[in-house]
């Protein structure tokens, strides 16, 4: 025992100093950081100013259209966005006109309202390059909102009614777990925290999968591992490696921990969300943390007892690469869980080990996964992590001082039996 | 101290080791000769239990060498190679502790074999900053830091320069005056003939000759080198 621990301490030694481990304790937040800000960016709702054309077709709904756009798109002082001007079109100049408009930077938009418009409500957005979709998809709703209201007026109803019709529901959700309680559902305990520990964990693996195997490819092909094996035995050594790698694991979540407690701390008034330490920090994070370990430790076992089957970096990465894909599987497959979570999707993949830790996150947080259920997944995996180390001992053994020849799944099926 | 009784080792139906018996006593230090791939390292690997022999029995100072105390038996491989990454301090103080010797004891041995190998102001460096030579002599400490016994040494002057050829000398013959037991491996016969006592030649696993040192090469007109190119040219024909 004493042996193993002495492997594992030099395995976080090795791994806490390595470069590859300090980018795959940041990279996670910076891909997802990468992935946001040019969103919120685009959707910043700042509009430029620019001249929009409207041509209406006999409707007589000029001056209605243009007050309602003014009203509707102004900037932060106040100034209405659009410089807007009503232009006349014959059934000779029309596209001509429209075209030459937007063509010599007349009007970066032109409404052409269709004749007939309160009964057929059509209406054509022209736009040159840098108008964006987000600027289109508020000018297309402040059109539908000019027709509607317009319509409703027609039926002889007040602005008031108006109002009151389209007045929303204010609706709130509550779930009643098994104990019978009804608790306001929360999006970001229920979506967003287990979303954030998966995406972590998968991260983290596929970002460390480079360190698991170079460490054992180092030691085979500088022939390291003759040494060690003078003194140690093979198991002690793969245990060993196991266990210091898994505790790369346990310091990696518990960095992820504090970050995500000072996001949740400040992170709400930032982003302007409704976010508070208690959100995240609920009974349930103990189980993705326990998850997050035992998924960092199978892959972990897997990638050292696989590392040993080859000789050189390059093509240890190119056949481990594979492994990686199932722990990406769950975020791809993440929409049609949460819009379904009955799935019989979800349970299969409960089952297939490599993706159990994931599954079992997502099933905890989104489908509220009862206690037994927890903890026999734990045992599920505990179960599956020794029998892949002690395989893997078994392949270690063997692979050890074969250099050169690329083992078959057959020969390797025959070491695991020996 | 060590005896191999009829051992014999096959790899996919190739026998490497083909029912070899030796006996070496306390404080020798045995020549273990033959041409590339007679079978040298599978038999010194199956001394140190990295493999295990197909049938026959290694004891070592009566016990079988499965059961015995690795702890006292000191390995340097043919194959060279050390953590490049790490510091010569940590590395050597990593196996020491691998070899069950307490910290402050590795430490005080390891700083003990820099300054005897002249590298005491390379130990706090990366081992890839050393020269090949220097990696060699980083890997001999590693071989002796657990104060072994018994010592397997397979070509441990590959790729030193003369001077630090007649240090590890030095080293062999003090170990030797200390009564402990060297098994030597080697293709430089010069080697064998200044150190060693007595001396096998395996090939193609099985012993050509064994004995005292002096006899082979008075048999063979006073050189090693002539033996072996007789024997093992004759075992050819």
């Amino acid at each position: 025992m004493n042996k193993t621990l002495t492997i594992a301490q030099w395995e976080l030694r090795r791994g806490l100093k390595s470069k590859a481990f300090i980018i795959s304790v940041f990279m996670p937040f910076v891909v997802l950081l990468i992935s946001i800000v040019p969103s919120l960016l685009a959707f910043s709702g700042n509009i430029e100013a620019k001249d929009m054309g409207i041509i209406d077709q006999g409707n007589g709904i000029y001056t209605e259209v243009a007050e309602h756009l003014n009203e509707q798109f102004q900037s932060d002082d106040g100034e209405a966005i659009y410089t807007i001007q009503e232009y006349q079109t014959t059934s000779e100049n029309h596209d001509t006109l429209i075209n030459a408009l937007v063509k010599d930077n007349i009007a970066g938009i032109v409404i052409v309202i269709h004749p007939g418009f309160m009964n057929n409500a059509e209406i054509n957005i022209y736009h040159d390059e840098n108008v964006g979709l987000e600027e289109i998809s508020k000018l297309k709703s402040a059109m539908r909102q000019y027709s509607m209201e317009k319509r409703i007026v027609a039926l002889g109803m007040t602005k008031e009614d108006m109002d009151y019709v389209l007045e929303r529901p204010d609706i709130t959700i509550y779930e009643v777990g098994d104990s019978g309680d009804a608790v306001k559902s929360n999006l970001i305990v229920r979506y967003g925290v287990p979303g954030v520990f998966l995406w972590l964990l998968v991260m983290g693996i596929v970002m460390s999968s480079s360190m698991l195997i170079s460490g054992v490819i180092e030691e085979r092909s500088n022939r390291i591992l003759e040494i060690m094996m003078s003194s140690i035995k093979p198991n002690q050594l793969m245990m060993g490696k196991i266990l210091g790698i898994g505790m790369l694991g346990v310091i990696q979540i518990t960095i992820y921990l504090v970050i995500i407690l000072i996001f949740s701390l400040y992170g709400g008034t930032l982003l302007n969300i409704d976010l508070s330490p208690g959100d995240v920090f609920t009974p349930n994070i103990l189980w993705y943390f326990l998850y997050f370990i035992m998924g960092y430790f199978m892959y972990a076992a897997l990638y050292v007892s696989l590392g040993s089957l080859f000789d050189n970096e390059r093509e240890a990465q190119q056949s481990v690469g594979y492994l990686s894909l199932f722990a990406v599987l769950p975020i791809m497959l993440i929409q049609p869980i949460i819009m379904n979570p009955g799935t019989p999707l979800t349970g299969i993949l409960s089952f297939i080990p490599l993706t159990t830790p994931f599954m079992m996150i997502l099933k905890i947080g989104m489908l509220s996964a009862p206690l037994w259920e927890i903890l026999l997944m734990m045992l599920y995996l505990i179960a599956w992590i020794t029998a892949i180390s002690w395989a893997g001992s078994k392949i270690f053994r063997t692979t050890l001082l074969m250099y050169g020849k690329r083992a078959t799944l057959k020969e390797i099926i025959q070491w695991i039996k020996a | 101290m060590l005896k191999i009784d009829k051992v014999s080792k096959s790899f996919t139906g190739i026998k490497a080791v083909d029912n070899i018996s030796l006996d070496i006593p306390v404080g020798e230090v045995f020549g273990f000769l033959g041409p590339n791939g007679a079978g040298k390292t599978t038999t010194l690997r199956m001394i140190m239990d990295i493999l295990q022999p197909d049938s026959g029995l290694i004891s070592i100072d009566g016990k079988p060498s499965i059961s015995c105390d690795h702890k006292r038996i000191g390995y340097l491989p043919e194959e060279r190679g050390i953590y490049q990454k790490a510091k010569v301090r940590d590395v050597v103080e990593y196996f020491g502790r691998l070899k069950s010797i307490p910290v402050a004891e590795v430490k005080g041995r390891a700083n003990y074999w820099f300054s005897r190998l002249k590298i005491e102001d390379l130990a706090d460096k990366k081992v890839a900053e050393l020269s090949k030579g220097n990696q060699q002599k980083v890997q001999f400490i590693i071989a002796v830091i657990n104060d072994p016994v018994l010592m397997i040494l397979d070509e441990p002057f590959t790729g030193l320069d003369p001077v630090n050829q007649k240090i590890l000398q030095d080293i062999i013959k003090d170990f030797k005056a200390q009564d402990r037991t060297i098994i030597l491996s080697t293709h430089q016969m010069a080697k064998v003939e200044e150190n060693c006592d007595s001396m096998c030649l395996i090939h193609k696993g099985k012993i050509i000759t064994m004995g005292k040192t002096k006899d082979i090469m008075e048999k063979h007109g006073g050189s090693l080198d002539k033996a072996f190119i007789e024997l093992i040219g004759d075992s050819d024909e």
